[in-house]
């Protein structure tokens, strides 16, 4: 059952905000309209045979009792007058002096006639002239009361006359048997559901056509929100939304989100400028050594031990500066103070000469690559040299022996694609995951020397990011690993491929 | 030659100070900002070396009143930010020349002097000399003697970046990172290779200069330096 109702949940369907509040609508539609029911049936009963009782006197009395205001309006209802006249027929009606005026219909059988005669003379005895009459309020020009009885097995409902516009006309009584008026009432609720039920249909649409109006005027500020905050969502959250949705409610869920996106910056903002300001810091003592050390090297003798350690000093300060360097352009990419200088760049001569370096500095690693040319891609030049550098070292540093790297660069349907494939020994799912966390280095047996290790994928993910593309790391069952980037050259202004 | 150097880092000013020493400049030497802004507004000096983050003034504000007064002295601005914003707010202020750190003492030096040639209008800027060895920026071609070539981009990098801090030792590491723009360890001697086709270019025809006194000197495990003997400062 409740893997049921998980299914359920997992159905999109119900997912739907919009289809859920619709349903809540015409549910609680029916609830409402089944409780009138419930209600109409216990409550406006009583009402509504009262109603019958009072027009069914009128009727003997052949006086306008009850007025047009009530239920039974001859004009709206004029069906009801002959199921009150039907009622009436059954009646039995009795004087003051226990004759019967007549019963059973205008004209009864001998035997209805003695019946009824029976009836009247035995109401004054079995109805105390006092006790067990219950007025019927609902009719202002006159008193009438009511009383039920049992003679002779059947229920009778006895209605007198008290008073009718402040004259006493004592002594009329009618019995009508209890289930005539009751048959009566429930014909009325049966024609009311018959009536239900034939509308329902158009009422169920009317209920889904109104729930929908609801759920639109509902949602439609949200989804305006929503189109409003996709605007503001490639932006820096410095600038507040400014929105007006009309009404109170979302005008508030626009401030609150207002004062969480100023929370949310001026703590971004904190952070980067920490790590910024953390790696102007840096720079400053990194000079001092740098120039002790550049000082020192001259100063040894050429050649010697010495100097030879102080070089090798220097490469490990240029190391440091190259890792301060990232990272002040990491948090300036974080706090979204990273411009792009772009133009248009012929990326195909960039990566041809990377391959050229590539092949030149790596013997033993076969490189090949398969090269679109006259690729001009509308960026950040030293951004996209860096980037191209960083998977370059990617794919040189986590290689095998006797390796193999393979560059590829195209561009399809206008999406420039470029991908970096080489064998790795270490590529598991757990290592691919982590790539692009800062300072995350695959445990790969080749620990070639590099600057800055740690922060270049994840450097070329801020910058791809900056230039609206994806990068994307994967492997084979061979132990190949593959870093492809992908951008959508229609998404810059000035691009085109003149291949 | 009459340097002021506004810098409140002792260190740094501490290896500036000698280097400048060493090259024969007399250097005056500041740490609070708004005392090196009177010492620039009274004396005459030839050259002006500012850090930008200063104590007591801000480096842009003592840049800003020594133009509003019309000094017209050269100003080379140090400092650790290294943006493009930061680098164009310093020009527009009305600085000369701009180094951020972290700088080598000897491009500090040879940016100096650039500054007082350009100064005294003896050169073109877009030349570059280091003794006998010419470099022409714009046209990649470089005069040795009476013997001149036209470098490859590579080599005229390299060149470029031996010249402009000429008595400096260069690791292999270093060159490779500023000519190659490569971070990782190439399993070839490429930087040798490089120079040694400098230096063929150069001398493969030559009968007057010999190899050896080719200006671009090995410096066993390390790396290389251009010679400045033989500098005509």
């Amino acid at each position: 059952m409740t893997q049921f109702f998980k299914a359920l949940k997992s159905f999109k369907f119900f997912r739907s905000f919009r289809i859920i509040l619709c349903v809540q609508f015409i549910l609680s539609t029916l609830l409402l309209l089944g409780f009138n029911r419930w209600l109409s049936q216990n409550v406006v009963w009583g009402i509504v045979s009262n109603l019958v009782k009072a027009e069914i006197i009128s009727q003997e009395l052949e006086t306008e009792v009850v007025q047009p205001r009530s239920l039974l309006n001859q004009n709206k209802f004029d069906l009801s007058k002959s199921f009150v006249r039907q009622v009436a027929e059954q009646s039995v009606r009795c004087e003051k002096s226990g004759q019967v005026k007549y019963g059973y219909r205008h004209d009864p059988s001998a035997e209805e006639q003695a019946f009824a005669t029976r009836i009247c003379a035995s109401l004054d005895q079995e109805v105390p002239k006092h006790k067990g009459w219950d007025f019927i309020t609902l009719v202002p020009q006159a008193k009438i009361q009511s009383s039920l009885l049992t003679l002779q097995g059947q229920g009778w409902t006895v209605i007198r006359i008290v008073e009718y516009k402040n004259q006493t006309k004592n002594g009329v009584m009618v019995a009508v048997p209890n289930d005539t008026i009751e048959a009566y009432v429930d014909i009325i609720w049966e024609i009311r559901d018959k009536l239900l039920k034939t509308f329902f249909p158009i009422l169920l649409a009317c209920m889904v056509f109104l729930g929908w109006l609801m759920t639109e005027s509902l949602l439609s500020p949200l989804s305006k929100l929503k189109d409003r905050l996709l605007v503001y969502e490639s932006k820096d959250l410095k600038e507040p939304v400014e929105f007006k949705t009309g009404f109170a409610e979302f005008d508030d869920f626009v401030r609150v989100f207002n004062s969480l996106t100023e929370r949310l910056s001026a703590s971004f903002m904190q952070a980067g400028r920490f790590s910024a300001d953390a790696s102007h810091e840096l720079r400053t003592p990194l000079t001092i050594l740098r120039g002790y050390v550049e000082r020192a090297i001259p100063d040894c003798e050429d050649g010697s031990v010495e100097q030879i350690r102080l070089s090798q000093m220097s490469d490990e300060i240029e190391r440091l500066i190259t890792i301060t360097d990232k990272l002040l352009l990491l948090s300036k990419a974080d706090a979204g103070s990273l411009s792009l200088r772009s133009r248009r760049v012929n990326v195909s001569d960039i990566i041809s000469q990377m391959v050229l370096d590539l092949k030149t500095f790596q013997e033993d690693l076969a490189i090949t690559s398969n090269i679109q040319r006259s690729v001009f891609w509308f960026c950040d030049p030293d951004l996209i040299r860096q980037l191209l550098n960083n998977l370059c070292s990617n794919a040189v540093n986590y290689n095998t022996d006797q390796g193999w790297i393979h560059v590829e660069l195209h561009v399809h349907r206008s999406v420039l694609t470029i991908a970096f494939t080489n064998p790795s020994a270490n590529v598991s799912a757990d290592v691919l995951d982590q790539a692009f966390e800062r300072f995350y280095r695959g445990s790969d047996a080749h620990s070639r020397l590099t600057d800055g290790q740690g922060l270049g994928l994840s450097l070329c993910k801020e910058i791809i990011r900056l230039h609206h593309g994806s990068i994307r790391i994967g492997s084979n069952e061979r132990h190949e690993v593959c870093v492809s980037v992908e951008v959508n050259l229609q998404l810059h202004p000035v691009l085109d491929s003149e291949a | 030659m009459k340097i002021l150097l506004i810098e409140d880092e002792l260190k740094i000013a501490d290896f500036v100070l000698q280097g400048f020493s060493q090259h024969g400049f007399v250097t005056e030497h500041f740490t609070q900002g708004n005392i090196g802004l009177q010492a620039a507004l009274a004396g005459t000096f030839d050259v002006i070396v500012l850090d930008l983050m200063l104590p007591g003034m801000d480096g842009i504000d003592i840049l800003k009143r020594i133009r509003q007064v019309g000094l017209t002295t050269p100003v080379l601005v140090l400092t650790a930010k290294g943006d493009l914003n930061d680098r164009l707010l310093g020009f527009e202020a009305g600085a000369n020349d701009y180094l951020p750190k972290p700088f080598y003492v000897e491009e500090l030096i040879a940016r100096v002097r650039a500054l007082l040639s350009r100064q005294s209008g003896d050169t073109e800027l877009t030349t570059l000399n280091v003794g006998a060895l010419s470099l022409d920026r714009i046209s990649r071609r470089v005069h040795w003697h009476e013997h001149s070539m036209v470098l490859s981009q590579r080599e005229f990098t390299l060149l470029e970046y031996l010249m402009r801090s000429p008595g400096h030792i260069f690791t292999r590491k270093q060159i490779l990172k500023h000519v190659w723009d490569i971070e990782f360890d190439p399993q070839t001697n490429v930087v040798d290779v490089c120079i040694q086709r400098i230096k063929k270019k150069l001398t493969s025809t030559d009968t007057l200069s010999s190899a050896s006194s080719f200006p671009i000197e090995s410096i066993r495990g390390v790396g290389y330096k251009l010679r400045q003997d033989d500098a005509v400062f």
